[in-house]
């Protein structure tokens, strides 16, 4: 059987965590649909209506880093894939 | 590097990442569209059980007619509705692979009607992943089969009348009543929790399918904000709503024997039956 090889989707692995971000958006994919703003449990994703992406949408932003709990709630109904979620610090660090 | 060497801190741990077997590319749907969400899940199944490689998928003719651009897999694109009977002769063909169908709800259960029924009454064994968003969402937003009564689309002005046009077609249920079918269930992308029950769902689906069971289904409620004329987020919510015409969860589970007239004595007798089948 001949199988085309899965194309490697980019990893984020080595942020520079300087201050600790508990989420990367690629906020070039997003199409502002707010499916994740509704979702998240503690109201700390916003569509950030100062930019326009290439595909023309506003994308998500994480209005408060310290608010986040990485529950990966959003990343769950995300249609676009456009979360990365890291554990929070404090778990990291153990 | 360890935290000693550098005295920084170590990097986070990732909880959730883009799978591998999702392309890396954005995809035409329009915002907030289940199908992204359902390819997103397929993506994810692929990589944790490793089926990538052996998978062989069969795309339909509606909206997800790109899927193909999508899951990192060999793919094959099928005329309207027939995705089960291509995926029939990939299965005779091809014992080894991992066969996976794709199909919208115009697709499976108007056009494709006798397809879908006769691959799942031959027992054939794919798993079909059936998107029902009630609408012909590709083409305009018309009326389907699946259709809500009173729902009002491009070919239905005034509300689906069933006087004029019928009613909506339970046809997962119906699927369950054949004997060749052994897993059929319904889930829904409204929200977290019922996106992770979708997952389970597919995962017991490909689980039977590698064990060599016959026919499996899981039916995904999904959303088309374009066409229901809402936003991405209201269109979640009405997925409520469409639950009361299609509930929620398993409904033919004949290895655990769960479903309607489920005679667990025969699927023991009949357990051998893939490796006696020549396939
Ligand atoms: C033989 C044939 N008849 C009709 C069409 C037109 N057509 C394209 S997609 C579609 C309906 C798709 O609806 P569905 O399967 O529900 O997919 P969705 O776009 O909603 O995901 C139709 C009727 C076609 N492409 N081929
Ligand atoms: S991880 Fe949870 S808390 Fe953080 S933004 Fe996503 S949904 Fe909100
Ligand atoms: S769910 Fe995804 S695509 Fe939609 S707004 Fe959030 S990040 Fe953007
Ligand atoms: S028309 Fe509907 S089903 Fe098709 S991509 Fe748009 S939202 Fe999704
Ligand atoms: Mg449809």
């Amino acid at each position: 059987m001949t199988t085309r090889l899965a194309d490697p989707a980019p990893r984020v692995t080595a942020v520079e965590h300087t201050p600790f971000t508990p989420l990367a958006i690629a906020t070039d994919r997003c199409k502002g649909c707010e499916l994740c703003v509704t979702a998240c449990p503690h109201h700390v994703l916003e569509l950030d209506q100062a930019v326009v992406n290439a595909l023309g949408y506003h994308p998500v932003r994480l209005v408060d880093p310290a608010g986040c709990t990485s529950c990966v709630l959003c990343a769950r109904v995300c249609p676009d894939a456009v979360f990365t979620v890291f554990a929070p610090r404090k778990e990291a660090r153990s | 590097m360890t935290t000693e060497a550098t005295g920084a801190p170590a990097p986070p741990r990732i909880l959730y990442q883009r799978p591998r077997a999702l392309v890396d590319k954005s995809t035409h749907y329009c915002p907030g569209c289940g199908h992204g969400i359902i390819h997103r899940l397929i993506a994810e199944l692929l990589d944790e059980l490793e089926l990538a490689q052996q998978t062989i998928a069969v795309a339909p003719v509606g909206c997800s007619v790109f899927a193909y651009d999508y899951i990192a897999v060999d793919w094959i694109e099928s005329p309207h509705g027939r995705a089960p009977a291509v995926a029939t002769g990939v299965r005779r063909t091809n014992s080894d692979a991992f066969v996976l169908v794709y199909q919208g709800d115009g697709d499976l259960a108007a056009i494709g009607t006798a397809e879908i029924i006769h691959a799942a009454a031959r027992g054939e064994r794919i798993t079909t992943v059936f998107v029902n968003n009630g609408i012909y969402g590709m083409t305009g937003g018309q009326m389907a089969p699946t259709t809500l009564l009173g729902q009002k689309t491009t070919s239905s002005p005034l509300g689906r009348d069933p006087k004029l046009a019928g009613y909506p077609i339970p046809i997962s249920e119906m699927l369950a009543l054949l004997r060749g079918v052994d897993y059929v269930s319904r889930g829904s992308v409204a929200d977290p929790p019922s996106v992770g029950k979708v997952k389970a769902m597919l995962k017991r689906a490909f689980e039977i399918q590698r064990a060599g069971g016959g026919f499996t289904l899981v039916e995904v409620l999904s959303n088309c904000p374009v066409g229901w004329g809402m936003t991405a987020p209201e269109s979640m919510a009405h997925l409520a709503e469409v639950a009361e015409t299609y509930p929620l969860g398993v409904i033919l589970d004949r290895s655990k024997g769960i479903g309607p007239g489920v005679d667990p004595g025969l699927s023991t007798r009949l357990a051998g039956r893939a490796e006696e089948a020549p396939r």
